[in-house]
């Protein structure tokens, strides 16, 4: 399967109002990726920010849309993902909430 | 005092936080409050009603400035199949004296108003501010930190974790972990624009006036959860929630489940012509009383969601009484001038004798109930649905004969013991009211 | 060696990475788009800053705007500003470039200053005018696009390098100076929490237009009555035609996008 290039959520994120931070907040261990089985927080993430890159077997991991749940954390078999609340008011900033 | 020494550090400026902040500020502790948001609220997501307790106690006369959407006055609670709808309504103005039947509000506005009620009783409010870790000295918590460096550094002599379901403090001071896949829902939600007269045509309501409505059943696949609608000033809130292992095992993206449930035939016309506004997700704790960490260890109170304090969809509640009796314990503690966490475990005393405990205890099958029986979400909803339909059908057959095919089906599907242990008990579990 | 007076001017303005098209209608939606400080008077505080940190002295930052303007005098008081100034008063509004340098210049000649460090521009306005205005209504020299700052107290001087498109100048120049300050001076840091919890704890000092009539403003340069530009009509540039997205199989889309640009003469 060739990795999709646009991802649905896109449009749904468009409305929200974000403050991107520079760097990546969010971390995971390829390693351990390569081996999990189920990859959960490919479907747990309500923004679509995990897509499992199944050419290069890597994890493609987007944040510009992510708000900052904590599902992918609560969800990775094997606790290795590193969620880092952006500095400074960055990241999702809701306007309604 | 200088400014990297406080009596009280709050982290997080949630409801728990503010009420904590407002508490104890009132009676002259000097406390911060540190919040990631670049506002309060920036982050943070929520159905959303607020009820009148406690917050009345803490903001008297709160309904006349705070920034209240609608006034709850028509509680719904609706049981979905597939196709169908069987609801239960609650209508009655009075509820909307006083906002008695609580009321929906915006975290964007409503958390910035309520931690100004703390700033202005002389709280010390830092936003865009996360706290990435606490200063452990001989193995209590004093103080938290923001960064590098000790220009990031804060010090007291108690902290208050107020940040909510993924607790950054209580994990970094070691007092719980992340929260496990079945003790945790996802909730997603979009708010959807409407006028306000199309508004309160749909929902028959007046000007200020509103209804929640709570959806059990097929909204999440017979997995536990729910949906909901609420009605605000104008727009709506409309969610799904679901547990996060039950939604590991369903494979779907929580999206996609919202998706279903606003097309569903008894939702969409709720909702027709509406224009997307936002989309949210957040964690929702769903442990119940079993999921309830150690509320005072090491310095550190655990109130609000970081506690596990939340039986949904009473939350901000739960935080705010939570937050109050930490406030009150924590400016004894400054009289007395005693910190220690044996006077400090006043706390998790007072709460035991408060609704918030109480509830919990009461419910305490609930984290239970939703992780394992799927009868609530899935067998009863599409029986009651099948029954239903039938009975409402006018086609000849006899009543009596739809009656006995009906108690046929409750006696193969569930049975008259477990439908009676349940009405019994844990139904009162998940119903909300 | 004395310490240095720095005066930082800086602009609260709307957040414009958050302010987008309506997809549908064309039109800027506004809603909800908050206050920020303007990103280019970072890099003004960002030289202040250092400045103070070699030297020493005080830093007061200073804006002209409405009362919520206070957010960004906060931030800056968190970043490092002794005191922070805004003039506020109904009758500043409107104000174009020259009426509000001329405003900022009656407040900033009551106070010491050896330096005036302002952005390259407003992020709305964007005309970068003020800050050489301000120079001139103060009546000293000044040097924009500064990339580097040396200082020189025994002779009262600076050795700037200002950022040209492929390469620098180097100058030199007597100050009290105004300099506007490039992004090439270096990536502006982030307030500390001590900074914050500091700033909290400090005032923002108001400035109503009587107050200025007691420092020797003339009301009649106020606001906009005092403000010889005159805009007529904003024009949005004309909206780009929609583009055509060709969605399903990668090869299929490939050949359909292909064919379209062949259809043009394109490939
Ligand atoms: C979809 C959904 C629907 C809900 N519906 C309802 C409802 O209708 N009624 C109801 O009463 N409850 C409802 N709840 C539950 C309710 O939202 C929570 O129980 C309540 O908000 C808990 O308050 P809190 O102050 O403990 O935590 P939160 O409201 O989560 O506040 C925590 C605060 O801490 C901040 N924070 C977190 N980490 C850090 C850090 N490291 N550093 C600094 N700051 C930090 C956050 O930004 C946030 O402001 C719902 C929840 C969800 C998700
Ligand atoms: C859509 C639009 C319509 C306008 N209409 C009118 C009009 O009808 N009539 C009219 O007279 N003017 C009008 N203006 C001009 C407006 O008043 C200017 O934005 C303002 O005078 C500041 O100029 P600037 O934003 O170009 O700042 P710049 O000159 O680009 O700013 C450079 C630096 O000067 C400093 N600075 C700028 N403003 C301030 C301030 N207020 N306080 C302290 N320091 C500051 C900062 O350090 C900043 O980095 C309009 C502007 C816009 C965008
Ligand atoms: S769940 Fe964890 S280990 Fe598995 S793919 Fe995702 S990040 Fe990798
Ligand atoms: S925190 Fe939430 S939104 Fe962000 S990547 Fe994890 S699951 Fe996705």
């Amino acid at each position: 399967m060739v990795a999709k290039l646009t991802r649905k959520i896109d449009e749904r994120i468009y409305v929200n109002r974000y403050n991107i931070h520079a760097k990546n907040h969010l971390v995971v261990v390829q390693d351990m990726c390569a081996v999990c089985k189920d990859k959960p927080c490919t479907f747990s993430c309500p923004v679509d920010n995990y897509v499992w890159d199944a050419e290069n077997k890597r994890l493609t991991v987007y944040y510009e849309g992510c708000v900052e749940c904590g599902a992918c954390v609560v969800v990775c078999p094997y606790h290795k993902i590193t969620l880092t609340y952006p500095p400074a008011g960055r990241g999702v900033n809701y306007r309604f909430g | 005092m200088g400014s990297d020494r406080f009596d009280v550090v709050v982290v997080g400026a949630g409801p728990a936080g503010s009420a904590a902040a407002l508490t104890m500020a009132r009676q002259g502790v000097d406390v911060c409050v540190i919040e990631r948001g670049e506002y309060p609220g920036a982050k943070n997501v929520f159905g959303g009603v607020v009820y009148k307790w406690p917050l009345e106690k803490l903001v008297p006369k709160f309904w006349e400035s705070a920034p209240l959407e609608r006034r709850m006055i028509d509680h719904r609670l609706v049981i979905l199949d597939k196709e169908a709808g069987f609801a239960l309504s609650f209508r009655d103005d009075q509820l909307g004296e006083e906002a008695r039947g609580g009321f929906t509000a915006l975290r964007s506005k409503f958390d910035p108003w309520f931690a100004q009620k703390a700033e202005e009783a002389g709280a010390v409010l830092i936003t865009g501010m996360p706290v990435s870790d606490v200063i452990l000295q001989d193995g209590r918590v004093v103080g938290v930190r923001t960064g590098e460096g000790r220009e990031n550094e804060v010090y007291a002599k108690a902290v208050v974790a107020a940040d909510g379901v993924m607790s950054t403090v209580l994990q970094k001071a070691g007092i719980r972990g992340p929260p496990n896949p079945d003790e945790v829902a996802i909730g997603v939600k979009e708010i959807v624009e409407l006028p306000p007269e199309t508004i309160e045509s749909r929902f028959n309501a007046k000007a200020g006036r509103g209804a929640r409505l709570e959806f059990f059943g097929a909204v999440t696949k017979g997995k536990a959860g729910g949906g909901f609608v609420y009605t605000n000033t104008n727009t709506l809130s409309v969610g799904v929630a679901v547990l996060l292992s039950h939604l590991m095992e369903l494979k779907l993206k929580p999206y996609e489940l919202l998706d279903e449930f606003k097309s569903h035939p008894y939702v969409a016309p709720l909702l027709e012509g509406g224009k997307v506004k936002e989309y949210q997700a957040h964690l929702i704790p769903e442990g119940g009383y079993a999921s309830i960490p150690p509320l005072v260890s090491k310095g550190v109170l655990a109130v609000g969601d970081a506690a596990m304090l939340c039986l949904y969809p009473e939350g901000t509640n739960m935080a705010m009484a939570s937050g109050m009796i930490a406030g009150e314990v924590l400016a004894r503690a400054k009289k007395n001038d005693d910190f220690s966490d044996n006077r400090l475990s006043e706390y998790r005393k007072q709460l035991e004798e408060s609704y918030v405990m109480k509830e919990h205890k009461r419910k305490k099958n609930y984290g239970a109930v939703l992780k394992n029986d799927k009868r609530f979400f899935n067998d009863y909803p599409s029986l009651i649905a099948e029954i239903l339909r039938e009975l409402v059908t006018v086609d000849g057959v006899d009543k009596g004969a739809k009656h006995s095919e009906a108690r046929k089906k409750i006696r193969e599907r569930v049975g008259y013991l477990r439908l009676l242990r349940d009405l019994y008990s844990d139904v009162w579990s998940v119903l909300p009211w | 060696m004395g310490e240095l007076n720095i005066v930082v001017p800086i602009k609260q303005v709307p957040d414009v990475s958050e302010l987008r098209l309506d997809p549908v209608t064309h039109a800027l939606i506004r809603e909800g788009v908050p206050s920020v400080l303007n990103p280019y008077d970072r890099y003004a505080m960002e030289a202040a800053i250092r400045l103070k940190e070699q030297f020493g002295g005080r830093i007061t930052a200073i804006t002209m705007g409405p009362m919520q303007a206070k957010k960004a005098l906060q931030e800056c008081m968190a970043l490092g500003a002794d005191e922070a100034v805004i003039l506020s008063d109904r009758a500043f509004a409107a104000a174009d470039t020259w009426a509000t340098a001329y405003t900022l210049s009656v407040y900033i000649k009551t106070i010491p200053y050896d330096f005036v460090f302002t952005g390259l521009k407003a992020i709305d306005g964007e005309t970068g005018q003020v800050g050489p205005e301000l120079a001139e209504f103060l009546g000293i020299p000044h040097i924009t696009y500064v990339r580097k700052i040396e200082v020189d107290q025994t002779t009262r001087s600076v050795r700037v390098e200002r950022q040209l498109e492929n390469g620098y100048d180097v100058w030199e120049a007597p100050y009290p100076i105004l300099m506007s300050i490039a992004r090439e001076y270096g990536e502006p840091r982030l307030p500390t929490l001590q900074g914050y919890i500091e700033a909290k704890r400090k005032q923002v000092k108001v400035v109503t237009v009587a107050d200025l009539q007691k420092m020797g403003g003339d009301p009649k340069y106020f606001g906009l009555k005092g403000s010889p530009t005159f805009i007529p009509k904003v024009h949005p540039p004309p909206a780009r035609p929609p583009g055509t997205v060709w969605e399903g199989d990668p090869k299929e889309a490939v050949r359909k996008l292909v064919e379209a640009l062949s259809e043009k003469g394109l490939v």
